[in-house]
């Protein structure tokens, strides 16, 4: 059977359930009202210091810095504590302004960048032969597998549950911030929002348009990984990382 | 299909001896009902959101056809494969399919109840492919070979002496009976897998409509670990998980994560929306999404539609005094507690498991906690009356039921049996109960004593009341 075929099967049983089977309570019919996103009224201040009480809540690090030299100087007392060796980080405007990269190599550290054109070796129009895209793809993988540490920015940052959000792209991996034991994440306060409800049409673009485009991958951290499935005992630091530190960028 | 051989009974009494299994499930309960109280401080009226939730869920189900038909659409506008499954074996043979068209070896799995309904992970070890639960708990009990006693918590069953020794024998190295370190040692193991998988295959929580998106939630990272680094991402997801919007999904996540682990909001919560796009530098190259039906339509069809907004919490077994003493063994299948005591028999057949409705007293509590409001209670109502209408029930119990049908049809009747029931039980009260009447009730007091039949009827003393009474109307 083709994919039509099968979809318009499951589709005609649905079709008729809905038709024959019990009629929808009354309500069922209707599109419940679900509170439209609001913009946020809080200022960036409380905003900040709502967020900050969350993440440190479920065992966040937070570093406040006022400007780039103050985030160079909390990145590298991260980087001397972990003892780390190598980093992979983000290909990201942001991260390449604060000039992170310099405190790194002055610490000795090996300094991967996310850029797959470059790691490919790409040409100016944008082509490269897919096996040394590969290569270039195998190649981060592997060093991610040994990292000591990854950075990354973050689109936003939601105050009601000190969460983090990522969108994965061009220059902006997914598992920088999930293998290595240390994740570092620089976020602007000025990407703060209240609350999920706030975001989402944010991250899918859909205020003002009809349809929503998310990006390949949206993901939410708040806080390092935890489980408690041995004897229900909380242990932080199982497949994500074990320390999560918040480089939170605005005025103080 | 219901899992092994031995009868509901069986598996229940022999819960009922472990004392372990009584201590982890009375800790388990606990703690998850401690957290989810604690988790809806900061939440006005917790009320009008689970009516909110009942709500999304409703419609959504009420327009199924067009948001299924809309999911499928924006997944594969995005680069993404949508597999339309009519049956378990339908989703077994595609992905097994796929998985020797790629020449897949390992597989990582993310936790998913779905794949364990329709045992996905036989039908791949049948074509060649280790297929590796990450999600610790269900690590821990694929390593055992058994199944999860908690929807949440799936290895709350067994103790850190017994992790420990099951990780020394499997993984080959000495571990200490040290929670930190067996933790470390599953997280060593479990990375090389995630390395080296060809496929990643999660579930779902959700599936949005109008933007594409599943969306998973995990503490551990392994749902983000199994769709970061594998070349192909399968997700296989009930068709009743879609939900129409962006927004619904907030009030959703909100719902569905307090009422399960006590938190706000989970470590991670990923959603996927497609493959990976241009120069990404990892995420998945194919992106297949598998939805499952299963009989999911036949239950739409049912009395029992409302059994399809459930959301996975767990919140019923947490409060259920049944699940708190028997744990999710003792069920059968992959679904514990008032949801699966309900479902089990719409998936697998009442007459197989026609016990499950009957354990429930119908005390209630599930539907309190539900975040979505289901009537847990007037669904295994229903399933109890269906199974009479079926007369799978024994055949005593359905003439004890036409008797009382009888006697109780007339006051004449009524009365009559009732006198003559109290000169009939007089040989068998002591004490002031009947602890031993005699067969067929033997069997139902087996357990339980009887209280005896009044000396007098109510209504006898009412009539002597009556007469009893001086008359005051006389006096005006």
């Amino acid at each position: 059977m083709t994919d039509s075929e099968n979809r318009e099967k499951i589709l005609e049983e649905v079709r008729k359930a809905l038709l024959t089977g019990e009629i929808a309570p009354i309500g069922g019919r209707q599109k419940p009202e679900t509170s439209e996103s609001l913009p946020s009224t809080e200022n960036i201040e409380v905003l900040t210091g709502k967020f900050i009480e969350e993440a440190v809540l479920v065992g966040g690090l937070v570093h406040r810095a006022a400007d780039a030299e103050e985030a160079r100087n909390h990145l590298k007392g991260i980087i001397g504590k972990c003892e780390a060796k190598l980093v992979v980080r983000w290909d990201d405007p942001l991260l390449a302004e604060l000039g992170l990269d310099d405190v790194m190599k002055k610490a000795g550290v090996e300094v991967i960048t996310e850029n797959l054109r470059i790691l490919a070796d790409a040409e100016e129009g944008g082509y490269a032969p897919p096996e040394k895209i590969e290569e270039a793809r195998a190649f981060v993988k592997q060093k991610l597998a040994q990292a000591d540490l990854g950075i990354t920015g973050a689109q936003y940052a939601i105050a009601e549950t000190g969460t983090l959000v990522l969108s994965a792209g061009e220059g902006r991996g997914r598992a920088v911030s999930a293998l290595p034991p240390v994740h570092v994440a620089v976020v602007k306060t000025e990407n703060l929002v209240s609350s999920m409800e706030e975001l989402l049409p944010l991250a899918s673009g859909s205020q003002g348009r009809d349809i929503p485009t998310m990006e390949s991958c949206l993901y939410f951290i708040t806080g390092p990984s935890r489980t408690g499935d041995i004897e229900l005992a909380l242990t932080i630091g199982v497949h994500g990382p074990k320390e999560l530190h918040i480089i939170l960028l605005g005025a103080e | 299909m219901s899992r092994g051989q031995d009868s509901f009974k069986q598996r229940y009494s022999r819960a009922l001896d472990e004392e372990f299994l009584q201590e982890a499930l009375e800790r388990a309960t606990t703690r998850f009902r401690l957290g989810r109280s604690m988790s809806l401080g900061d939440i006005e009226d917790f009320d009008a959101l689970r009516q909110q939730g009942k709500e999304i869920k409703e419609y959504a189900l009420s327009q199924l056809d067009v948001n299924l038909g809309a999911l499928a659409d924006r997944v594969e506008e995005a680069g993404g494969k949508v597999f339309w499954a009519q049956t378990g074996e339908e989703a077994r043979q595609y992905i097994a399919d796929l998985a020797g068209a790629r020449g897949v070896k390992l597989a990582v799995k993310s936790k998913s109840m779905t794949t364990e309904e329709i045992d996905l992970n036989d039908s791949l070890a049948e074509v060649g492919v280790e297929a590796v639960e990450t999600d610790l708990g269900e690590y821990i009990i694929q390593l055992a070979g058994e199944r999860p006693s908690h929807l949440l918590a799936p290895a709350i069953h067994k103790t850190k002496e017994q992790v420990a020794e099951l990780f020394s024998e499997k993984l080959g190295e000495d571990l200490p009976n040290d929670i930190g370190a067996l933790t470390l040692a599953a997280r060593r193991a479990l990375r090389q897998k995630f390395l080296n998988a060809d496929m990643g295959i999660t579930g779902a929580n959700f599936a949005v409509a109008e933007s594409g998106t599943i969306v998973l939630i995990t503490n551990e990272g392994n749902g983000r670990l199994a769709t970061s680094l594998p070349p192909v991402h399968v997700a296989v997801v009930g068709i009743e998980k879609v939900i129409p919007t962006l927004s619904d999904l907030s009030v959703l996540l909100k719902l569905l994560i307090r009422s399960a682990a006590g938190q706000k909001i989970s470590s991670y919560v990923t959603m996927v929306s497609g493959p990976r796009r241009g120069w990404e530098i990892d995420g998945p190259r194919e992106f297949h999404l598998v939805l499952l039906d299963n009989g999911r339509s036949r239950i739409l069809n049912s009395e029992y539609r409302q059994s399809l907004h459930c959301l996975r919490c767990g919140a019923c077994l947490n409060v259920c005094p049944v699940y708190g003493k028997i744990g999710g063994h003792a069920y059968g299948w992959v679904y514990p507690g008032p949801i699966g005591a309900v479902i089990t028999p719409l998936y697998n057949g009442l007459k197989e498991n026609r016990d499950l409705p009957h354990a429930s007293t119908l005390c209630g509590a599930c539907m309190d906690v539900c975040p979505v409001m289901i009537d847990l209670p007037e669904m295994l109502l229903k399933l109890r009356r269906d199974e009479a209408e079926q007369k799978f029930g024994g055949l005593w119990e359905r003439l004890a039921f036409k008797f009382w049908n009888y006697g109780v049809g007339s006051e004449g009747k009524y009365n009559f049996f009732s006198r003559l029931g109290r000169k009939m039980q007089s040989p068998f009260v002591r004490n002031g109960k009947i602890a031993k009447p005699p067969f067929p009730l033997s069997r139902w007091a087996k357990e339980r004593d009887f209280p005896p039949l009044a000396e007098n009827s109510f209504r006898e003393r009412w009539a002597d009341m009556e007469n009893d009474r001086p008359s005051e109307e006389a006096d005006g």
